[in-house]
């Protein structure tokens, strides 16, 4: 096992290694040979400085992928965080889907990665983009799947708690404001919470929710960014942002601790008070205990990824997990079973974002 | 005799140990030609079908693609499989478990809480999220917790840009239950407004505040026609007749008795000449299952869809007990899969993607 385990996660750190090197000098755009269109997530300065125009929108869309993402995409969909999606965020994001599609750059499908709120954005264009740009003649876009780092598209209590913070200026429960503030990056107010406004569960959870024909791969954090601030204020496990109930694409907005009723975010094989159920189409493919919301963007390494296997079997054959798996024995226990974790080995050599582009682009 | 003492107690411990590694669960001793693993694997250890050899199921095996020793290729292979398992259900007639019939009914509002100091809470809850013009609104409010609470909560309906107040009412507590409760009537311009309930604790005010919309009024539902068969297909239409033409979004869950069978959806342009939306499940959700008796259609929404970009979507809702109906004999029902070339495609893609692996 350990041999196994070595030789991988070797493979993975030279991977990386290399790739960070070939793609210092020229970006290689594409994944899997799609096109990648990127929908980022929730920006808080635009709360507090709403963007001026299309430009200011789309310079801040570039910023937010710098780390890794923007030199292997071919387009993005930026939108103002000030605005709701039912408004102006559809359409300052609908102006660029309409040259994406004029530019044909999804008529061999392409690829959709999105972050945090991004994944609430594209679910509403999704379900509404084919007939808006039917009716002006141009061809839908053609979608071949969604890759959503902690999607929130199931919304987060911290948008909640922002909204009751709103119409509470003199009542201080000061843990909750500071994380509230954290999140938003200003003091509420009720006419300033822009996008924070569909973020609250209800809101999230009743807005384009029809089941559809789009995969939507999910990939979940765990860490504690904001020195853990926020994380007493969101239910179940989260990110520091994210609820995994929303990351998962979990059906209801209970609090959940993993997208596996068998299987920790950290990768442990015990019991877990898992979703009851997911939204069509929504698959769990990675979690990782210690990334945090914005570190899945490929700024953080360190972690270990966790495939989210329910079972092994594939096509009625079952795969050779046994080789990534391996049992630790905490110091306290002297004999027993040993834990078990099933990992995904090198993992924490690389990022989130960099595993999963390697792996596509393999 | 102290260095002997010393020993005997190094050995004592010694035993102790060992004899706990060797009885423990997981523990195997074994050379490495023995197995290539440390640890109880026992439930996700490598187990190949036992297919005899020579039958045609191990041939079928063999012919396979080994799955994938590389777990993030293996969840991607896994995906790619999982959706071409479901690229056979049309997008107008998929499956529901119990859970996503939950998640899908549309129209939920789930309780929102407020954390107070000293582990208190302050939670609201609405018996749904959309409410159409001139219904009441529910309102139903706990407050827990160590803190000086007040016998009656205040509840406003609030314009969210203006802050204009459009209606209050006061929440009296249920001796009983010892929930709070009242009524806030719709009679405002359709919209999103803020909910905002007052209380009074330990002397200080603490306003919880959520979001809830208004709906215009759409048209009426009229019921269902009678159900028929065509193209592989139970054909259930339904009768809405819209206040103003658009594109309407009708969707509604299958039920037979208390159990889901599928989530039906069908998008049409409707006009005043035209109010019939058809919902069509398809042979796949219902060929080869037992069914008894009559179907429901439960959870109707109808939506008219944005026609440009800005625009809000606007909601209608079935009775809510539904619709019950006789289906027509299902025989002429198989499990086909629907075409779906799009789909197709895409789980082709996929597949091609996977097979890296």
């Amino acid at each position: 096992m350990t041999t196994k385990n070595n030789r991988y996660a070797c493979k993975i750190a030279l991977m990386a290694a290399l790739t960070s090197c070939l793609m210092a000098g020229t970006a290689q755009a594409q994944l899997a040979g799609h096109n990648v269109i990127l929908v980022h997530g929730f920006q808080m300065e635009d709360l507090e400085t709403p963007p001026a125009n299309l430009q200011a929108i789309k310079d801040a869309g570039e910023d937010y992928w710098q780390t890794f993402w923007l030199s292997r995409s071919e387009a993005r969909i930026d939108w103002p965080s000030d605005g709701r999606v039912e408004g102006t965020i559809a359409q300052r994001a609908y102006e660029q889907i309409r040259e994406i599609s004029q530019q044909g750059l999804c008529n061999d499908f392409c690829i959709v990665v999105s972050h945090s709120t991004g994944d609430l954005v594209t679910r509403y264009l999704l379900e509404n983009q084919a007939r808006w740009l039917q009716s002006e003649g141009l061809p839908p876009l053609k979608v071949l799947a969604s890759i959503d780092y902690s999607g929130a598209g199931g919304g987060t209590e911290l948008a909640n708690l922002a909204m009751s913070l709103a119409y509470n200026p003199t009542w201080y429960n000061w843990p909750l404001r500071a994380a509230v503030q954290a999140f938003t990056g200003i003091e509420p107010e009720p006419g300033k919470l822009g996008v924070v406004n569909d973020l609250q569960t209800n809101t999230a959870r009743n807005l384009a929710v029809s089941p559809n024909s789009i995969p939507r791969l999910r990939f979940v954090a765990g860490g504690s960014p904001y020195a853990g601030i926020t994380k007493p204020f969101i239910s179940g496990k989260d990110d520091g942002v994210v609820p995994t109930h929303s990351a998962c694409g979990a059906t209801s907005a209970q609090g959940i601790d993993s997208c596996s009723g068998n299987l920790s975010l950290a990768g442990k094989v015990t019991s877990q008070n898992g979703p009851a159920g997911l939204y069509y189409n929504h698959y769990p493919v990675l979690m990782n205990e210690g990334v945090t919301h914005g570190g899945v963007l490929g700024s953080e390494t360190g972690n270990i990824s966790v495939p989210v296997v329910n079972n092994t079997t594939l096509n009625g054959l079952q795969v050779d997990f046994a080789s990534r798996n391996y049992g630790k024995r905490p110091w306290w226990k002297l004999w027993g079973s040993k834990d078990r974790y099933i990992e995904v080995p090198g993992s924490d050599q690389t990022d989130m974002s960099t595993l999963v582009y390697l792996t596509l682009n393999n | 005799m102290p260095g002997k003492a010393l020993v005997v107690v190094i050995v004592a411990a010694s035993i102790v140990v060992s004899t706990g590694y060797l009885l423990s669960e997981d523990n195997r001793f074994g050379f490495s030609w023995d197995t290539k693993t440390a640890g109880g694997e026992d439930q996700l250890k490598p187990a190949r079908p036992s297919s005899a050899p020579g039958t045609s199921q191990a041939t079928a095996d063999l012919q396979k693609k080994l799955p994938s020793d590389n777990p993030v290729g293996f969840m991607l292979a896994k995906v790619a499989d999982q959706y071409a398992q479901t690229v056979r259900y049309p997008p107008w007639s998929v499956p529901l478990t119990e859970a996503q019939a939950k998640g899908y009914q549309g129209n939920r509002y789930e309780p929102v809480a407020l954390p107070l100091e000293n582990g208190g809470q302050f939670t609201v809850t609405l018996d749904k999220f959309r409410f159409t013009r001139g219904e009441d609104i529910l309102v139903v409010a706990s407050l827990q917790g160590p803190q000086v609470m007040g016998y009656s909560l205040q509840a406003t309906l609030e314009h969210p840009e203006s802050r204009d107040s459009v209606g209050s009412t006061t929440l009296e507590q249920d001796g009983q239950t010892g929930y709070y409760q009242g009524s806030l009537t719709t009679d405002e311009e359709p919209g999103e407004y803020r909910l905002i309930v007052e209380a009074t604790v330990d002397g200080k005010p603490v306003r919880h505040a959520s979001s809830l919309t208004i709906e215009p009024y759409l048209g009426d539902f009229e019921g269902l026609e009678d159900a028929y068969l065509s193209n592989n297909n139970l054909v259930i239409p339904v009768n809405f007749s819209p206040q103003a033409s658009g594109f309407y979004a009708l969707s509604a869950q299958l039920y037979n008795g208390q159990q889901p069978v599928a989530q039906l959806q069908a998008e049409k342009r409707l006009d005043r000449t035209s109010d019939t939306l058809s919902l069509k499940a398809h042979g796949t959700v219902l060929a080869n299952k037992s069914f008894n008796g009559k179907f429901q259609l439960r959870n109707l929404q109808i939506r008219q869809l944005p026609a440009r970009p800005g625009d809000r979507t606007h909601y209608a809702f079935g009775p809510d007990d539904g619709y019950d109906f006789e289906p027509p004999d299902l025989d002429g029902l198989h499990d086909t899969p629907a075409v779906n070339p799009e789909s197709e495609q895409r789980a082709a893609l996929l597949k091609q993607l996977a097979d890296k692996f």
